[in-house]
């Protein structure tokens, strides 16, 4: 046994040395992880207000006189009025679906839902140009009904959706796995129709995990950039939504007012943020789909 | 009591050639089975076995592929489970997390058309007196997350009986339970019975559960009903072999039956041999069926590998000299030793012909 134990070396088990790693190489991954956040993220978000503000409140606020920018807000703001909803609707029913009830396809119907996250922005937009646009595919039948997709308001909608669209749905489908149907078979068979079960049951169960994936869905509607610079054509005071605003600004030199209105998309991340940290804070265990029962 | 939990009048349940058939186990073929008005009545079988199946289908909670379920006469095979008025409490109770005990057990009368709802006062006065029913007075405004097993056990069946159901559905009511808490809810889910009066059914896969609880007993197995019969019926007459070895403990013996009577290595046992033609057959034989003699004598030879004292009785385990292992039944004071040839002389059991094919 003497000789043995000389020749083993003098450190805990292995399981253990996993989590009593060196002070040094712990304090170093946290210095590492902080200077990049730093850089990163803090940094630029700082920039942004100091850039907004170099010509003072005046000059900030000089910057939202302008028609233009006042219109690309309203736009904004229009385009996730409409999209957002939509997007709700769309989750909602995706996930009851997949989460509830078993049918063919539906391994195919989640990785579909996942494809926006997976397919570039400019590329989601390009689609909807070869459909809808003047030379698209339906662009010449819909130019004859006087209808106008590509480059006005409902382009830049359907775009939108298109990007948004896997945030409610992924957000809901593991939580609604998860809470399965007993309740929901429960208020059946206590005689509630299918409605009243949708509203009383599983609405409540899982409206913290829906309000979580809105507010993403809405920040990432507001913020959405590539597929709508593709399908809106840059139309000043027309189709410009707050991001191709910016965008305009900047390449016009134009860099207070371009980043005064890129503050407001700032300012819209910093509450999403805050908001989300909440969420996650008071109804961490709804989210996680965490069962009480 | 009050009028709402008095004795309604109870209704039979009919369960006619329903077959179900899914691509797993818990598939259901053929069953027949009738539930008697007023009757207690448990589905018992192994996992996989369909019980729970058979329980969903009277509920209306699954569709039957074939044919009938019945209530009172009436065929409700293709009304929708809210149309079929079962009171349906599930395996891990499926309270409304986000509801008060009080919402829980109200729910039902709450989801009715307004000509049909109570009134409010109403509602609360039958929600009081079911938390009466069910010993949980003053925790109204409690969530189900702070309750403990057994009473969310108790709201589910408040909860579900609220609605004045026709009929009782339990599925493993106890199975998420500990020994303890398990035990006395058994006694007190009989007393509930009684005095509500209602024709319930419930599954479990606790055959001492079923024995000790209901009235009587259907035994099933992959999707057949194997047997329905009082406690003492499915335990001294099995139907089948499975019947005999789920419901407790069992050794098998090769046996031959030759001018009606039953032999084991060539020695007469006692059994019936129930008018079966002569051939190979297995004999079943229960601990208690099995009296240890000295080496040399009885229809077994073995060795004495093992004792456990059990309450009021021994239980040895013998190796048999042809390598089968089995146990028997002594008195306290019977002396047997580990190590020691015995004998074994087999008292009693129940003969199946081999080849044995279920109805």
């Amino acid at each position: 046994m003497s000789d043995l134990s000389a020749t083993l070396p003098l450190s805990p088990p292995s399981q253990l040395s996993v989590v009593t790693e060196k002070r040094l190489i712990r304090q170093l991954a946290i210095t590492v992880a902080l200077a990049f956040l730093l850089l990163f993220l803090v940094l630029p978000l700082i920039v942004v207000f100091v850039e907004a503000f170099k010509r003072g409140l005046a000059g900030y606020f000089a910057a939202f006189q302008e028609e233009d920018a006042l219109s690309a807000i309203g736009l904004t703001l229009t385009v996730a009025a409409i999209a957002v909803p939509l997007n709700l609707v769309f989750g909602l029913t995706a996930s009851w679906a997949i989460a509830k009830f078993e049918f063919k396809g539906k391994s195919l119907l989640i990785t579909l839902i996942d494809l926006p996250f997976s397919v570039s922005p400019v590329v989601s937009g390009l689609i909807y140009l070869l459909l809808f646009g003047a030379q698209g595919l339906w662009g010449k039948w819909l130019m004859a009904q006087g209808i106008q997709i590509a480059f006005a308001l409902p382009g830049i909608v359907l775009a939108t959706i298109f990007v948004t669209f896997p945030f409610v749905a992924r957000q809901l489908i593991p939580l609604m796995q998860e809470q399965g149907t007993a309740e929901e078979e429960a208020a059946l068979t206590l005689g509630a129709s299918g409605w009243r079960t949708f509203f009383t049951v599983t609405l409540p169960n899982i409206k913290w995990g829906l309000l979580y994936g809105v507010l993403l869905c809405n920040a990432r509607a507001m913020g959405e950039f590539g597929a709508v610079s593709v399908v809106s054509g840059h139309i000043r005071g027309l189709t410009n939504t707050i991001p191709l605003h910016v965008e305009i600004l900047y390449n016009e030199y134009n860099f207070v007012a371009a980043f005064a209105v890129a503050s407001l998309l700032a300012c819209l991340a910093l509450i999403t943020l805050a908001l989300k940290s909440f969420l996650e804070w008071r109804h961490g265990a709804d989210l996680a789909g965490g069962t009480v029962n | 009591m009050a009028q709402s939990i008095e004795k309604s009048q109870a209704v039979d349940i009919r369960v006619a050639g329903v077959t179900k058939e899914f691509g797993d186990l818990a598939a259901l073929h053929d069953v027949h089975l009738d539930v008697r008005p007023g009757e207690l009545l448990a589905l018992l079988g192994p996992s996989g076995s369909g019980k729970t199946t058979l329980l969903r289908t009277i509920a209306g909670l699954v569709q039957a592929d074939r044919g009938q379920v019945l209530f009172g006469g009436l065929d409700a095979t293709h009304l929708p489970v809210q149309k079929r008025q079962v009171g349906f409490v599930f395996q891990h109770y499926a309270l409304f997390k986000h509801m008060s005990v009080a919402d829980n057990i109200a729910y039902g009368l709450q989801v009715r058309e307004r000509a049909k709802r109570p009134s409010r006062a109403e509602i609360r006065r039958r929600t009081s007196e079911l938390l009466d029913l069910v010993q949980l007075s003053g925790y109204e405004n409690r969530f189900p997350a702070q309750l403990s097993g057994g009473q969310r056990q108790r709201v589910a069946l408040a909860r579900a009986l609220a609605v004045e159901p026709r009929v009782l559905l339990l599925d493993e009511p106890f199975g998420a339970l500990d020994a303890k808490v398990r035990k006395d809810l058994r006694a007190w889910l009989r007393d509930i019975h009684e005095r509500t009066g209602k024709t319930t059914v419930f599954v479990t896969h606790d055959q001492d559960e079923a024995l000790e609880l209901a009235d009587r007993v259907a035994v099933l197995n992959l999707g057949r009903l194997e047997q329905v019969g009082t406690p003492d019926e499915v335990q001294d007459q099995p139907a089948t072999p499975f019947v005999m070895t789920f419901l407790g403990q069992a050794t098998r013996f090769a046996a031959d039956i030759r001018d009606g009577k039953v032999l084991v290595n060539e020695r007469g046992v006692r059994a019936d041999a129930r008018d079966l033609a002569a051939g190979k057959a297995s004999l079943y034989c229960r601990p208690w069926h099995l009296r240890p003699t000295p080496a040399g004598q009885g229809n077994f030879q073995g060795i004495v590998s093992g004792t456990r004292r059990l309450g009021s009785i021994r239980r040895i385990e013998v190796s048999g000299d042809d390598g089968t292992r089995l146990e028997v039944e002594i008195p306290l004071e019977a002396n047997l030793q580990p190590g020691e040839q015995i004998g074994l002389e087999i008292l009693d059991g129940v003969v199946f012909p081999d080849h044995w094919t279920p109805r």
